[in-house]
């Protein structure tokens, strides 16, 4: 797999933005990449040195919709989460916009 | 994991860093030219920030928890520019207007200049204001007041109009005469064509002279009870119907019955019937106490035209544009109302009497730099003397509004609304002309006294 496959998105919420002063960069992995894999992809994307990867597959909250009277079953879709954490003193940038420190 | 602080930059007021200029354009118009100082635009965009991120939602925030920098990126940092600007700008404006000591008049016309990023941002405001007056003498003025007096002639005068709304119909039999009420039929044709309009049966119409088309009740006059006529008359040029003006017509006229109103003795059993009074003299001394009030008022009001009028000869000052303009605007609207009462459209009204909206206006314009003008002495003193409207002041005016309209004084004050300053200035300018009373010295042309 590519490195842009591997690693799906950044993960932008409260909670990875507040991690990120840590260095702790979480990101929306493919469900099956490895934490090697993932280390290998961050390093090469985002040229950084990366010390630990953590990962967790999130499973998606159901959802109820209501539809003309009866009730219908829906699910998020799930996803697997990394939480990469830099050597410190780097950082990530996607852009030039640094979507994790603000 | 460190939590990433409250981020606020520590609050700063930059209020002196932004500076203003004023140029005269005209007596009675300025242009500020505003700059504003980055530091402030800033604090501005923060504090824009901070209201607008309360609505925002985006997926992985809670509400209002959105960092600035992602907010920007999805709304577009001039959400944040122009909702800063809208809290900036009439901020700045205002101070502007406080350090120049400005008394505006209008709201003003804000432009921004283009801004360049981290220079002052500059606004400039076209504002038309209030003149400065120079307050000649406005105490002690020598007024000549002419008395109204209530005479004998008067009340009996009142009472004839109190009895001819109580006059009663009595048949008479005799030839119709100017006064006298008829019950008639009546056809009309023009070139032996009946028209719309022209017939009725059976109607009741007082015969005066100014009723129907000219000729038509002339034409009545001296007819017997169940006599026939055929009566010529004429539609004048300017008939509201076009397609009958300026055409004669013949009406068939049968009077069935002729009627004159007779007047009731103006007596005891009168007065019981048109007031609770008892007695003729205790009606009399009513209308009189009515009428005098009603000539003191007018004597109050004639002294009082003559101060604002002897004010405006003596005072000399340019008039902003814009008050002249709506004031008459707002003489045409009054004019317009009344139309409307009148159930004439207004074109046709402006049509009758051959003039346009603007030769109107052009018209009206004396009359409205004369109110403008009084309008602006008058609040120029009460300024001065400090002449306020008190809470209580108000209060009572609205209490009677709400008696005049039947309604609770909370509905009064709630139609009211915004109108309510000028409920308020009304107070003020009617206290104003009560002072210039109290201080000018009255000379009565006649002796004796209205009351």
């Amino acid at each position: 797999m590519e490195a842009r496959d591997i690693i799906i998105s950044p993960r932008i919420t409260e909670k990875a933005m507040a991690n990120a002063l840590g260095h702790q960069y979480s990101f929306v992995v493919h469900p099956s990449a490895t934490k090697t894999q993932i280390r290998h992809a961050v390093e090469e994307i985002f040229k950084v040195n990366v010390l630990k990867v953590n990962t967790v597959n999130v499973g998606g909250k159901k959802r109820t919709f209501a539809r003309r009277g009866q009730r219908t079953l829906g699910h998020q879709a799930d996803f697997k989460k990394a939480v990469v954490t830099l050597k410190p003193g780097q950082k990530i940038e996607l852009g030039g916009i640094n979507y994790f420190e603000q | 994991m460190v939590r990433q602080a409250a981020e606020t930059p520590p609050f700063e007021e930059n209020a002196a860093i932004s500076t203003s200029t004023l140029t005269k354009l005209a007596p009675t118009k300025v242009e500020l030219e505003i700059s504003i100082a980055p530091e402030e635009i800033e604090a501005a965009r923060e504090r824009a920030f901070r209201k607008l991120v309360k609505k925002a939602k985006l997926p992985g925030f809670r509400p209002g928890k959105v960092p600035r920098g992602i907010f920007e990126q999805a709304y577009g940092s001039e959400t944040i520019a122009s909702q800063a600007m809208d809290d900036v700008v009439p901020e700045a404006y205002a101070r502007a207007v406080l350090e120049h000591g400005l008394e505006p008049v209008d709201r003003p016309a804000l432009e921004l200049l283009p801004v360049e990023p981290d220079r002052p941002a500059r606004v400039k405001a076209v504002v038309d204001v209030r003149p400065e007056i120079d307050l000649g003498q406005y105490k002690g003025l020598a007024l000549q007041s002419e008395p109204h007096i209530v005479e004998d002639g008067d009340v009996e005068r009142s009472l004839q109009t109190l009895a001819r709304e109580r006059a009663t119909l009595v048949p008479v039999d005799r030839a119709a005469a100017i006064g006298d009420v008829v019950t008639m039929d009546y056809e009309g044709t023009i070139d032996g064509v009946a028209f719309e309009g022209g017939a009725a049966n059976g109607q009741m119409t007082e015969l005066r002279e100014d009723r129907f088309v000219p000729g038509f009740v002339a034409g009545i006059v001296g007819m017997q009870a169940g006599e026939h006529r055929d009566v010529e008359a004429t539609f004048p040029a300017g008939y509201p119907q076009a397609e009958l003006a300026g055409k004669a017509a013949i009406f068939s006229v049968r009077v069935h019955e002729i009627k004159e109103f007779e007047l009731p003795v103006i007596d005891d059993e009168f007065a019981k019937a048109v007031s609770g009074n008892q007695t003729l003299d205790a009606l009399k001394a009513d209308v009189r106490t009515r009428l005098e009030a009603i000539a003191q008022s007018r004597s109050r009001r004639e002294l009082a035209d003559q101060a604002i009028g002897q004010l405006l000869e003596s005072h000399d000052f340019p008039l902003p544009e814009i008050l002249v303009l709506r004031e008459i605007e707002s003489m045409l609207g009054d004019l317009r109302s009344r139309a409307s009462r009148a159930a004439v459209p207004f074109e046709e009204y402006l049509a009758s009497i051959g003039k346009s909206e603007d030769d109107l206006r052009a018209e009206y314009r004396p009359d409205a730099e004369r109110n403008v003008k009084s309008m602006l002495l008058l609040e120029k003193i009460a300024k001065t003397e400090r002449i306020e409207a008190t809470p209580a002041e108000i209060a009572a005016e609205l209490q009677a509004l709400a008696e005049q309209y039947g309604q609770p004084v909370e509905r009064v004050r709630a139609a009211l609304g915004n109108s309510l300053p000028s409920l308020r200035d009304g107070i003020v300018r009617n206290k104003t002309v009560e002072y210039l009373l109290e201080n000018a010295s009255a000379e009565e042309a006649t002796t004796g006294t209205a009351s």
